[in-house]
C-alpha cells in the first residue's frame, strides 16, 4: 500500500515535469511562420473593417513575435503583430493608424521595446523622429527640495519605406533604464527601486523637404486578437524648432541637431 | 522590497527572533502541549491589527491601535473549552509583536545614521566601475568623460543651497517653449551606491561640471566643488 502511494506521487512529479519542458519546449522553438496566402486569410477572419490585400514584409522582432506591415484593398497602410503561442502563429493585433506605436514584448524590459509604423507612401517626407522627453519640474518646502532638470533626447531615420521597426536602442535605452530603476538588476538586493518614470514620454514626427513638421491624415482602426502583446500609440510633438540629441550609431556619438 | 536597506532588514529579523524566542519560553512553560503549527498561525493572526500611520524620519510608521486579531481567535476559540485560555498568551504575543517591529524599526533608523552619512555624496556614489556619463539634454555639449580623480573630488565635495548658485528665474521662468537651456544636462548612469544603503538615486551633472545633483526618491540634494568632474573624452 506504501509503496503504490510512493510509486504515484513519483510518476506524478515526472509527469508534471515533463509537463513542464514539452511546454517550455512548444514556446521556446516556433513553427515556421505563416505562409503569405495563411496569413492574409487569417488577417481578414478578424472582425474588422480593415480587408488586406498585399503584406509588405515580415519582420521578427524575437522568436515568437512578428510584425507584419500590410496594404489593405483600399490602399490603408497598416500593420498587424503576430505572436507564437501555445503551438501556434496568433495574430494579436491588426490595426491602420496614423501614429507611430510602441510595442512592448516585454514590459518590464526595455530593450525589448520597438518603435512600429507604416504610414501611406509619400515623396515630400524624408525625416521621422523619435523623441524621448521628460519636462522640468521643480517643487519645494521648507528643507527639502525636489528639482528634475528636462530631459529630451531623440533619434532620427530616414524614411526609405512606408513601414519601420526601430528598437529602443543606444543612450535612449541606458536613461530609461536609469531611470525607471530596472537597470539596478545587479544591484543589491536592498535597492530601493523607485521610478520616476511617470513623466518620461516618448514622442514623435514627421520632416518633410522644407525642414518643417508633417502632418498626415488621421486614420484609425484597429483590432485586438488572442494574443496578449499589443502596441500603443505614442505622442505626436508638433514643434519642429525641438532640439534633440541624436545617437549616431555608427559614429557612436551624440549629435546636436537644429542647433539654432 | 521590503525593506530600504541592510540595517533595516537586520534588525527585522532581530525583531522575529525575539517574537520566536517569547513564543518558545511560553511554549515551556505550558502544562499543555499544543499543536506546534496552530501556535504559529495563532500568533500570525494576532498580529492583525488597526494601525495608523504616519509618516516620521521620512517613512512611514505604523501604530497599532486595536488587536482585530486577538478579538477574531477570541470569537472563534471562546466556546471551545479551555482552547481561548490556552492560545491566549500566543494572541497576546502576537499583538505585542506589532510593537516590537516597531521598536527595531526605530532602533534601526538611529543605527543606519551611525554607519551612512546622507548628507555625504560618496554615499549616493560609491562604485564608478561601470558608470557613465550621457548627455540627456541638447545643452549638454560634447562627449564628456568622468575625469580620473571623479572619486577623490567627490569626496571633497560639499553640499550646497540650491538657490545659491542657481537663479529661480531658472526654474520658474522657463516657458514650455524656452528649451534650450538646462543646467544640467548630463546624466551619470550605472553607478551604485554604498553597499546596503539602499540610497539608489538618479545623478545629473551640471553643465560646468563642478556641481551634482542627487535625486532621491523624495528629495534633492545638491554639491558643489572648485574642480571639474569632467573631461573631454581623449580621441
Amino acid at each position: 500500500m506504501r509503496n503504490k502511494k510512493i510509486i504515484l506521487g513519483v510518476v506524478a512529479v515526472i509527469l508534471v515535469v515533463l509537463a513542464n519542458i514539452i511546454y517550455l519546449a512548444v514556446n521556446l522553438f516556433p513553427d515556421e511562420f505563416l505562409s503569405e496566402g495563411e496569413a492574409i486569410k487569417k488577417l481578414n477572419q478578424a472582425e474588422s473593417a480593415i480587408e488586406v490585400k498585399t503584406i509588405q514584409d515580415v519582420v521578427f522582432l524575437d522568436k515568437q513575435h512578428v510584425f507584419m506591415p500590410f496594404i489593405s484593398a483600399d490602399n490603408e497602410y497598416g500593420f498587424s503583430l503576430w505572436e507564437w503561442k501555445n503551438g501556434k502563429w496568433r495574430l494579436s493585433e491588426k490595426t491602420v493608424n496614423s501614429s507611430i506605436n510602441i510595442v512592448k514584448l516585454d514590459e518590464s524590459d526595455p530593450s525589448t521595446y520597438y518603435f512600429v509604423w507604416n504610414f501611406p507612401e509619400d515623396e515630400q517626407i524624408k525625416k521621422i523622429n523619435i523623441y524621448l522627453i521628460r519636462n522640468r519640474s521643480y517643487r519645494g518646502s521648507d528643507e527639502d527640495f525636489y528639482y528634475e532638470p528636462r530631459l529630451q533626447m531623440g533619434a532620427s531615420f530616414n524614411r526609405e519605406k512606408s513601414y519601420g521597426v526601430v528598437p529602443l536602442s543606444g543612450g535612449m535605452l541606458k536613461v530609461y533604464k536609469e531611470m525607471s530603476g530596472i537597470s539596478k538588476e545587479n544591484g543589491d538586493m536592498f535597492s530601493n527601486v523607485f521610478s520616476t518614470n511617470n513623466e518620461l514620454y516618448f514622442s514623435w514626427n514627421m520632416i518633410d523637404q522644407k525642414g518643417e513638421v508633417a502632418w498626415i491624415e488621421q486614420r484609425n482602426s484597429s483590432y485586438g486578437g488572442d494574443a496578449k502583446v499589443m502596441s500603443e500609440s505614442i505622442f505626436f510633438e508638433d514643434q519642429k524648432d525641438i532640439e534633440f540629441l541624436e545617437w549616431e550609431e555608427d559614429a557612436g556619438k551624440w549629435q546636436n541637431t537644429n542647433k539654432k | 522590497m521590503w525593506f530600504d536597506n541592510i540595517v533595516e532588514l537586520i534588525f527585522y529579523l532581530v525583531a522575529l527572533g525575539i517574537i520566536a524566542f517569547l513564543a518558545i519560553r511560553i511554549y515551556r512553560k505550558q502544562e499543555v502541549k499544543l499543536s506546534k503549527w496552530k501556535v504559529i498561525v495563532v500568533i500570525i493572526v494576532g498580529l492583525f491589527s488597526f494601525s495608523i500611520h504616519f509618516p516620521m524620519f521620512k517613512k512611514t510608521v505604523e501604530l497599532a491601535i486595536l488587536p482585530l486579531g486577538v478579538w477574531i481567535l477570541y470569537f472563534l476559540l471562546r466556546n471551545q473549552g479551555n482552547s481561548w485560555k490556552n492560545y491566549r498568551p500566543y494572541a497576546l504575543l502576537g499583538f505585542a509583536g506589532n510593537y516590537i517591529f516597531l521598536a527595531a524599526f526605530f532602533i534601526s533608523i538611529f543605527i543606519y545614521h551611525l554607519i551612512y552619512d546622507e548628507n555625504e555624496l560618496s554615499h549616493y556614489i560609491s562604485d564608478i566601475s561601470e558608470a557613465e556619463i550621457i548627455p540627456v539634454h541638447p545643452d549638454g555639449e560634447g562627449n564628456p568623460q568622468l575625469s580620473g580623480d571623479f572619486m577623490e573630488i567627490i569626496s571633497k565635495m560639499k553640499q550646497k543651497e540650491f538657490f545659491s548658485v542657481v537663479s529661480y528665474d531658472d526654474m520658474f521662468m522657463v516657458d514650455d517653449f524656452q528649451k534650450e537651456n538646462e543646467r544640467f544636462p548630463y546624466l551619470l548612469a550605472n553607478n551604485k551606491p554604498r553597499w546596503g544603503s539602499g540610497a539608489d538615486a538618479v545623478i545629473y551633472i551640471e553643465k560646468d561640471g563642478k556641481g551634482i545633483l542627487v535625486n532621491t526618491e523624495k528629495r534633492s540634494v545638491y554639491f558643489r566643488s572648485n574642480e571639474k568632474v569632467l573631461k573631454e573624452k581623449d580621441l
